[in-house]
């Protein structure tokens, strides 16, 4: 029971109530925008029909933005400032961008913290070029659906860590769009999959894009989708594939020179294209000019190619090894597995991927579009459209989330593959007498020293009540939330002060950021920051009170006591709706939410109590249906 | 972090469970408190429901543990299972475990060793689990953590095989 799902099962909402909702795929190489019309998960195309919205973005010398196939003839003409693959440097630091730049043409600024890339007129982070990209989305979705999001979908590949995540979520704020929910990509598939199909099994989505890859083991069970292990490589993917077949062709046409940045990127789009060819042939014709009227041709087999190859599929094929482990499941437990990510398309990875699984896999949905067909569809559900069917995913941890002990060491509190939400605690305590202050530095990785884990942000804690060393027992609450992002609490135990909490991310951006950008995207976007703020804190005041219309004509049984101060707090936020004061909105909206703060606890231990009616106490579940 | 997972569920104080039963459960509650359930609801409440489906989460993890259950239960009937010197009096469970553990040893090169050793270790496991089952349900404290600290052995003497298992998958 949902507070927005009080239409009965069956009845939809009219067509003018349903809810504008989409599912985006934010890829390396190609992004995508789906919505659900008519029951049905569909892609929506630009104005010239393409569904596939290239990941480029080029910072024109005039000072313009301009995204996807309008921006690839600047990779040639002005690498330095377009941008392709962003989406490999989201949640990165700069010594991770180090031992990549080799193949970067940009010009980082120098400093520590957050890379950011020279463009004219200044620099951008990832995090804002990833937001251009969303932003072209809405904007196509926009014009689609005839008015504004409530929200949007967007996926992730499951290895994704806390930093590359919370930098998706940025991106997703910076371009004014409302997440429901970062889904990961092989879920999604499963979801685009897994419904008109069996109701129960086991699945494994293979899903090998552009940069990333992932491997992710799934049971679905009446309507409830759980990942039971996730594994893969976040620098993983098929532009991997074409690097080793440009460096199998600079090395057969003996070129050993430095390659500038245009020939190198004109390299690479030759060696896509051998590979692309090599799907559907036995061979491939090679020609590729560099320089000077410098002109080589070649012919690439197809058993070289699975050669050159192979290696790379290899690792593939162990991270799948490992998450059946982490699964308990063995390779021929597999009911179905299915194939996502334009990379899949190359018949070698399809032969080894069905030899492991003795199976062959699922390839009938398009590769490039599963991933946003099944974000579509979740967000259709999140949005309240399909009442009375919907279902649950359950997502897991991809990497064991720990903190910094004595001697550089990792105390693992949070391990892989524990299923989201979920909530740790743990107790320190001061060393010094009166001691007020205390740092955690918080890791993400399965290695046991702190330098070979990710790190992820260091945690300052401050008015902790002076006592005596050792007697302050201050408890820290780790919370991953269902998107895969941390937030940190901590109250001492014996006083129950709360501490004052203080978050300097690693890679990731600092809130303060975060609003500064904020600023700068509205200076091109043409809107006041003003005009942006009051718009955010509507929204957000519009959903309380919706969501607690919704409520009250479920459960006003359970008002209780509270029905005049909450009758009170509702009149003051409508009375802010209608002004123009973000901060009197801002606090109408707290008001009323604490004003039904008990009510809404009401609501969900009856929601509990409801859950297991049915389910008398130890009666066992003999006589369902077989699995 | 409930102090009581079996209320959670709605489940009397018992070690043995079925499996299907508690993941229906399990389910059942996910649906009503996962956070996507609240997408669209405020801040406050889609805060609330996070924290209560972890907590949910915490007790699914703790009932499906046969060491979580039963430290859970032992927890419950007031029992202190903090590590003390116990184990260290009762000669015949040491001896029982120096065994094992060698067995484990010489096993580790071996993949049809180590499945042998796997299956006499889940059947170990299983009779540790009655014995538990037994003991709480009489309300034999002793006894009941006797059962208890096999448990905790044999668990983890589980994860020492899985990284035997793992060594032997990755060398080859």
């Amino acid at each position: 029971m949902t507070l927005f799902q009080i239409a009965e099962p069956g009845q939809t909402p009219a067509p003018h109530e349903r809810r504008r909702a989409v599912g985006i795929d934010l890829g390396t190489t190609n992004s995508l925008v789906a919505t659900v019309r008519d029951g049905r998960p569909e892609c929506l195309p630009d104005a010239d029909g393409r569904v596939m919205l290239p990941s480029l973005v080029h910072y024109t010398p005039e000072g313009a933005v301009r995204v996807g196939e309008g921006a690839r003839l600047a990779l040639m003409t002005d690498p330095e400032h377009s941008f392709k693959s962003i989406k490999r440097l989201m949640g990165r630091s700069m010594s991770d961008v180090m031992q990549l730049r080799q193949a970067l043409p940009y010009r980082f600024e120098s400093g520590e913290g957050v890379p950011r890339m020279h463009v004219p007129g200044g620099s951008v982070t990832a995090v804002q070029v990833s937001s251009e990209i969303l932003r072209a989305l809405r904007g196509r979705a926009e014009a689609a659906l005839g008015g504004a999001l409530v929200g949007a979908v967007i996926t992730v590949p499951a290895y994704f860590d806390e930093a590359q995540r919370q930098a998706t979520r940025d991106a997703a704020r910076l371009a004014g769009l409302h997440v429901l929910r970062l889904l990961n990509e092989p879920t999604a598939a499963a979801v685009a999959y897994g419904l008109d199909r069996r109701d129960s099994g086991t699945l494994a989505v293979f899903d090998l894009g552009g940069g990333t890859f992932d491997i992710s083991i799934l049971r679905l069970s009446r309507g409830v989708f759980e990942v039971l292990a996730t594994g893969g490589d976040s620098q993983l993917g098929g532009d991997d594939f074409d690097e080793a077949v440009a460096c199998w062709i600079l090395d057969e046409a003996g070129i050993k020179a430095e390659l500038s940045t245009g020939a190198q990127r004109h390299l690479q789009g030759v060696a896509c294209q051998v590979k692309e060819r090599l799907t559907e042939h036995a061979q491939a014709e090679v020609r590729i000019e560099l320089g000077r009227e410098a002109v080589w041709s070649g012919c690439l087999s197809c058993g070289r190619f699975n050669e050159l190859i192979d290696p790379l599929v290899d690792r593939t094929l162990r991270a799948c090894r490992r998450a059946l482990r982490d699964a308990g499941l063995e390779a021929g437990q597999i009911d179905e597995v299915v194939m996502v990510g334009g990379a899949t398309r190359v018949p070698r990875v399809r032969e080894r991927v069905a030899g492991l699984f003795g199976r062959e896999p699922l390839t009938d949905i398009d590769p490039d579009r599963v991933v946003a067909l099944g974000a579509a569809l979740q967000a259709d559900v999140l949005a309240g459209n399909k009442p009375g069917e919907d279902w649950l995913l359950l997502d897991v941890i991809p990497l064991s989330l720990g903190i910094e002990t004595l001697g550089g060491l990792v105390e693992r509190l949070i391990p892989r593959n524990t299923t989201l939400p979920v909530a740790r605690a743990q107790e320190f305590t001061t060393f010094r007498d009166g001691q007020t202050a205390m740092a955690l530095h918080v890791v993400q990785g399965e290695r046991e020293r702190v330098e070979d884990c990710r790190s992820l942000a260091r945690f300052e804690l401050r008015g902790i009540p002076p006592m005596a060393a050792g007697a302050a027992r201050i408890r820290v609450t780790f919370q991953v939330d269902a998107d895969g992002l941390l937030t940190v609490s901590a109250v001492e135990a014996s006083t129950g002060v709360s501490a004052e909490i203080t978050v300097k991310p690693s890679h990731g951006l600092a809130e303060g950021e975060i609003e500064r950008m904020l600023r700068d995207s509205v200076a091109h976007a043409a809107e006041d920051m003003q005009v942006r703020r009051l718009r955010e804190a509507r929204v957000e005041g519009e959903r309380v009170r919706v969501a607690l219309e919704a409520a009250l004509s479920a459960d006003a049984a359970l008002v209780g006591e509270d029905g005049e101060r909450i009758t009170a707090a509702r009149i003051g936020l409508d009375r802010a709706l209608a002004g123009e004061d973000v901060e009197v909105l801002r606090q109408a909206t707290a008001a009323l939410e604490q004003a039904c703060a008990g009510f809404v606890e009401r609501r969900m231990n009856q929601a509990v109590a409801r859950a297991m009616k049915g389910h008398a106490i130890d009666q066992f579940a003999h006589g369902r249906e077989e699995d | 972090m409930s102090a009581d997972p079996f209320a959670l569920f709605g489940l009397t104080h018992r070690y043995l469970l079925d499996e299907a039963d508690l993941q229906a459960r399990y389910h059942a509650l996910q649906r009503e408190l996962h956070p996507d359930r609240y997408a669209l609801a405020g801040e406050a409440e889609r805060r609330l429901a996070a924290t209560r489906a972890a907590d949910l989460n915490d007790a699914w993890r703790q009932l499906r543990d046969p060491v979580a259950r039963a430290r859970a239960l032992l927890s419950i009937a007031g029992q202190r299972v903090d590590e003390d010197g116990a184990t260290l009096r009762d000669t015949g469970f040491l001896m029982e475990q120096m065994t094992l553990r060698e067995a484990l040893d010489e096993a580790r090169a071996d993949a049809l060793a180590l499945r042998a050793f796997a299956d006499d270790l889940a059947a170990r496991r299983a009779r540790a689990g009655e014995a538990f089952a037994q003991a709480h349900a009489r309300g034999e404290m002793d006894a009941a953590l006797r059962a208890y600290r096999a448990l905790q052995f044999l668990a983890r003497l589980a994860e020492e095989l899985a990284r035997a298992e793992d060594d032997l998958l990755d060398g080859h």
